[in-house]
């Protein structure tokens, strides 16, 4: 975008990222908006198309602890969430953390297990906390959770319901890279592993400030007045049985936010709500079966809804 | 090669099927409205057209065609050699006085140039949009629908026949739409003409024409299933006219010596007949007429001549004999006769003093009818005068003495006393009416202005249109006094006269002109008098005084003035009208100073006049049609000239809402260049598209764009960067005009 200078610390992170992914620019910058608005991402896609690697690089760049998470129908709650285990010499119980007391978690193939498992991590997802053997215990900040689930293979999945899915702040595909990214991804596979080689270039308290700081962007009223719109129109679309609900519309907002402080703005523009509404809304959208078995998608159906609708042009909110 | 004359050629013909167009709106308009000397307007058209079609940068069309409108002005008008620069000066004034008349309002006042000049302006205006409807839009729709309109419009309300044209139209129309239609397909799929393609349009084309009209001309044709709008609107209205004895006909205004049957309506001619250079705005008299005879005027056929010759003092016979109640003051006028009869019009009220025609001349004076007439100096042969200078005594009389005349005095002081209160069989009710105006009031003076002042009454209304002729034995009076209560000069002046008659006061019938439209000749304010200024008043004859013209006809007004002996002997001359202002009195002369005097001897002719239009309804249709077109003109072509104005608004881009409402008319200004902006679409978005269009480098509205948005989303009130949108604005804005 023109005349647009990405945050100076942002832009480092990105640029970090980029040495170990090709291309997938928007990707990331996705994802720094779904962690920079306190959000999770769930990312919906095929395997091998750089997932776990750009969780990985993303973790090693603010220096935070990465933990990964491979659900498989056996997982038991107490595996994501830890579990006390009796030490005979102090003659106590001591709580062994689970993977989930980490900064940035790959929660991978997260609809192969069961949803009693799922809901344990949901639920750090939304409370940023976990209670185990009746103890609350608040996870710490950042805690983002990217989550893949494999579109593909429905046998013996369990897929999100809605309610669950509403938590998460994105759902994105990463898809597949170009030829000249393919290729260039191969010269960069034929070298050592380049993820070894990157180095944090900012620091977790950095990552805090910046989240209080996204707070502060400036939402115009006309913005808002645009937001609700944009939600009010997805709850009587002919094509949706249920539309956005308000923490959708929140979500937007947050996401729209964060997008604007990435981009070194300290206002939201209606550019920064239509490149985010397919990302943040189409997965809190449940279309009617007919439209469903007619080929047309939520992200299309946001899509359209966006095009739409009128921008703000004007000072005054009517 | 080949490609280009066929184009070039193609163009011509559309081109040449745009003038015929034209030419089918302003050939009604010559006979419709004595528009003569159609030709100067139809090598006018042609020349408009050519210079469009050949591509001359507008400063050489400008001069192009300004100078031949002037010429043609002058050609037409100016009777001057052309080398002879003072018909540039006489022009130039004349436009000065009619720009002053449009901005009073004064329509009526405009003179024949300048109406020839505004023809001009309007017939350029349309041939500018017939090239802007063939070049640039290629679609004449429009023009056709409405050349058709117009077409059955005349034909159905007017005299004009407009079979042949609307069959010219619509063939001409349909060709010039299917070729219309060709160039708009070659352009939108990018094809180059040839003669293939060409060939394939025309044939079908011309063969589905040929056809069409072939079969319109011998399919069989229902008469008319709906009535006449005419007369079928008039019945509906109630305004049928009432001359059930077939002679409805409407009469042109004028002059003519019979009046044996009046009514009926009028309509305008504008022939001059003569032009004066009268300082006093007199009416003028062409006779009288004394005997009524219940349908119209007559003459006694008894007559008594006295003669005299050019250059002859006259003033002590055509005086009364006592003038010691009336002042004199003494005029001279130089007349110029147009339309040539006999007689000479004599300026009234007046006494003449002696005629100059510069040759030898003698003259003949009707004592009763007061009408003059031109001899050869032998007093063989009846003379039609082209030039004579009048010399006349303007009265005024004495109100005092005018009020002293009662029914008591002598009515053998009364010459002919019969004859002037002479009356046929009239109803009973104009009698009592008569009375009933006069009842209170003693002298005759006073009764005269009481029945005179009786016509001002609201109920009393001056048309010339629709005006019925009476109905089998009715009385002509009677129909206007008591039913129709509408009417011109002739309706009032004769009731006037029969109500005067009833009360036995002597009175007699005067017909002749008002006074007539100024303009200038030769660098002088002369006034034309023409048909239209036909006239017919009221004389009144005062034992000790004379004869004294009166005014009943409503928006009139007589220059006869009083003085009142009793009240202040040395004061000015009063004007008989209430209202003192004769000059703002006259203009309702010009405007109406119509006469019905059936021209049925004199055909009208438009004669050397050119646009006489006598704005009528026609003229204000074309001239309604040709606003609406530059109206529609102007409006289509904003996106050229609202800028300028745009820029002088916001030049002073004091604070954010000034730079926000200027944002704004340039996005309007934008999409009206043609860059569309969808609802759903950012202003950054729309921004980059602008861009792309007005160059990329720059960048500017994308910049502009970015200031906005900090005010609109951030709501900012930095004010820094003012100056600098600006400039940035405007040069965005003044790209859109490209």
């Amino acid at each position: 975008m023109a005349y647009e200078h990405k945050h100076p610390k942002l832009k480092k992170v990105i640029d970090n990222i980029e040495n170990v992914i090709i291309g997938k620019r928007n990707i990331v910058e996705l994802s720094l908006v779904a962690m920079l608005a306190d959000g999770h991402v769930l990312l919906e896609d095929v395997p091998g198309v750089g997932k776990t690697m750009m969780v990985r690089s993303l973790a090693k760049s603010i220096n935070a602890s990465f933990k990964r998470i491979q659900f498989t129908p056996d997982l038991l709650p107490s595996d994501v969430t830890g579990v006390s285990i009796y030490n005979p010499q102090l003659q106590e119980f001591i709580f062994r953390p689970g993977p989930i007391m980490g900064n940035i978690i790959l929660a991978d193939e997260i609809n192969r297990t069961s949803p009693k498992t799922q809901a344990a991590l949901l639920e750090g997802m939304e409370e940023a906390s976990v209670t185990v053997d009746g103890v609350t215990r608040q996870l710490e900040k950042p805690f983002f959770v990217m989550a893949t689930q494999n579109p593909i293979e429905y046998e013996g999945t369990y897929p999100l319901p809605e309610a669950q899915l509403d938590r998460f702040l994105l759902k994105m595909k990463i898809g597949y890279p170009t030829m000249q990214e393919e290729m260039e991804v191969l010269n960069l596979a034929r070298k050592a592993k380049p993820i070894e080689e990157l180095e944090p270039v900012i620091s977790m308290e950095e990552i805090r400030a910046l989240q209080e700081e996204v707070l502060e962007i400036h939402v115009e009223d006309t913005i808002k007045r645009y937001l609700v719109d944009l939600s009010g129109r997805t709850r009587i679309h002919p094509n949706v049985n249920l539309g956005v609900s308000p923490r959708g519309t929140i979500s937007l907002m947050k996401a729209a936010q964060a997008y604007a402080l990435l981009n070194g703005r300290d206002y939201v523009l209606p550019d920064d709500v239509q490149y985010l509404a397919p990302a943040v809304l189409s997965h809190r959208i449940i279309l009617k079966s007919e439209a469903k078995y007619g080929g047309i998608d939520a992200e299309s159906i946001i899509q359209d809804i966006v095009r739409k609708i009128p921008v703000p042009v004007k000072r005054q909110v009517n | 090669m080949q490609k280009k004359t066929l184009n070039t050629s193609i163009r011509c013909l559309l081109y040449f099927f745009g003038m015929l167009l034209v030419w089918e709106w302003v050939r009604p308009v010559g006979q419709l409205t004595n528009t003569g000397n159609l030709s100067v307007f139809l090598v006018f058209v042609i020349f408009s057209l050519l210079l469009h079609y050949l591509q001359l940068n507008w400063l050489g069309r400008f001069a192009f065609l300004s100078g031949y409108t002037i010429l043609s002005l002058q050609y037409l008008y100016y009777d001057v050699s052309l080398f002879n620069v003072i018909w540039i000066w006489d022009m130039i004034e004349e436009f000065k006085n009619n720009l002053r008349s449009i901005f009073a309002g004064e329509w009526l006042n405009l003179s024949n140039p300048f109406r020839s000049l505004l023809f001009f302006i309007l017939i350029w205006l349309v041939t500018y949009l017939i090239h802007y409807w063939i070049t640039v839009k290629k679609k004449i729709f429009l023009f056709f629908l409405s050349t058709v309109t117009y077409l059955s419009f005349l034909d159905t309300f007017t005299i004009y026949d407009a079979d042949q044209a609307i069959i010219r139209t619509i063939i001409i129309g349909f060709i010039f739409l299917g070729l219309l239609a060709f160039f708009r397909l070659l352009d939108r799929e990018g094809l180059e003409i040839s003669a293939v393609n060409l060939g394939n349009w025309v044939l079908p084309l011309g063969l589905m024409l040929v056809l069409s009209t072939l079969f319109g001309f011998a399919a069989p044709k229902l008469d008319p299933q709906w009535p006449d709008p005419v007369p079928f609107f008039k019945t509906q209205s109630g305004k049928e006219g009432s001359g059930g004895n077939g002679k409805n006909g409407i009469n042109q205004m004028g002059y003519s010596e019979n009046d044996d049957r009046l009514g009926g309506s009028i309509e305008g001619n504008d022939t001059v007949i003569f032009s004066h250079n009268a300082k006093d705005n007199p009416y003028w008299k062409v006779e009288n007429k004394d005997i009524y005879t219940g349908k119209g005027w007559k003459d006694t056929a008894y007559f008594e001549m006295s003669e005299f010759t050019d250059n002859q003092d006259i003033s002590a016979q055509m005086l009364p004999k006592d003038t010691s109640n009336i002042k004199l003051d003494e005029y001279s006028v130089d007349i110029t006769v147009k339309k040539t009869y006999n007689h000479v019009v004599l300026p009234e009220p007046s006494y003449l003093k002696k005629i100059d025609t510069k040759d030898e001349s003698s003259f003949r004076f009707d004592e009763l009818t007061e009408k003059l007439h031109s001899w050869s100096a032998d007093g063989v042969d009846k003379v039609k005068l082209n030039q004579y200078t009048l010399d006349y005594l303007v009265p005024s009389y004495d109100l005092d003495s005018l009020k002293k005349v009662t029914d008591e005095q002598l009515y053998e002081e009364v010459p002919m006393w019969s004859e002037y209160t002479q009356l046929p069989e009239i109803p009973e009710r104009v009698r009592e009416l008569a009375y009933e105006i006069t009842a209170e009031k003693t002298n005759w003076y006073d009764k005269v202005k009481a029945i005179e002042n009786y016509f001002d009454r609201p109920e009393f209304v001056y048309d010339k249109t629709d005006i019925p002729y009476p109905e089998g034995s009715q009385d002509y009076v009677d129909q206007f006094l008591f039913e129709t209560q509408r009417g011109y000069c002739d309706n009032f002046s004769s009731a006037m006269i029969v109500l005067l008659r009833v009360n036995g006061i002597p009175s007699r019938w005067a017909k002749g002109y008002t006074t007539g439209v100024t303009s200038t000749y030769k660098g002088n304010q002369v006034k034309k008098v023409t048909n239209n200024n036909a006239h017919s008043w009221v004389e009144v004859y005062f034992p000790g005084t004379g004869w004294i013209s009166f005014e009943p006809t409503k928006g009139f007004s007589n220059s006869a003035s009083f003085y009142d002996s009793s009240v202040d002997s040395t004061s000015t001359s009063q004007n008989d009208m209430p209202d003192q202002n004769a000059d703002e009195l006259k203009k309702p002369d010009a405007a109406e100073g119509k006469t019905p005097a059936k021209n049925l001897d004199e055909p009208a002719s438009s004669g050397s006049s050119s646009t006489d239009s006598n704005w009528s309804w026609i003229t204000f249709t074309i001239v309604g049609i040709g606003l609406g077109l530059i109206g529609f003109y102007v409006y289509k072509s904003r996106r050229k000239w609202l800028p300028w104005i745009y820029i002088r608004r916001y030049k002073q881009m004091k604070n954010h809402a000034v730079f926000s409402k200027a944002y704004l008319t340039l996005l309007t200004q934008l999409q009206r260049a043609g860059i569309k902006r969808p609802e759903g679409q950012t202003l950054r978005e729309y921004a980059v598209s602008v861009d792309s269009r007005y160059g990329v480098n720059e960048a500017h509205m994308q910049k502009l764009t970015k200031e906005y948005e900090r005010i609109i989303y951030r709501g900012d009130t930095e004010k820094e960067s003012l100056k600098k949108n600006f400039e940035l604005w405007e040069k965005l804005i003044k790209k859109t005009t490209t």
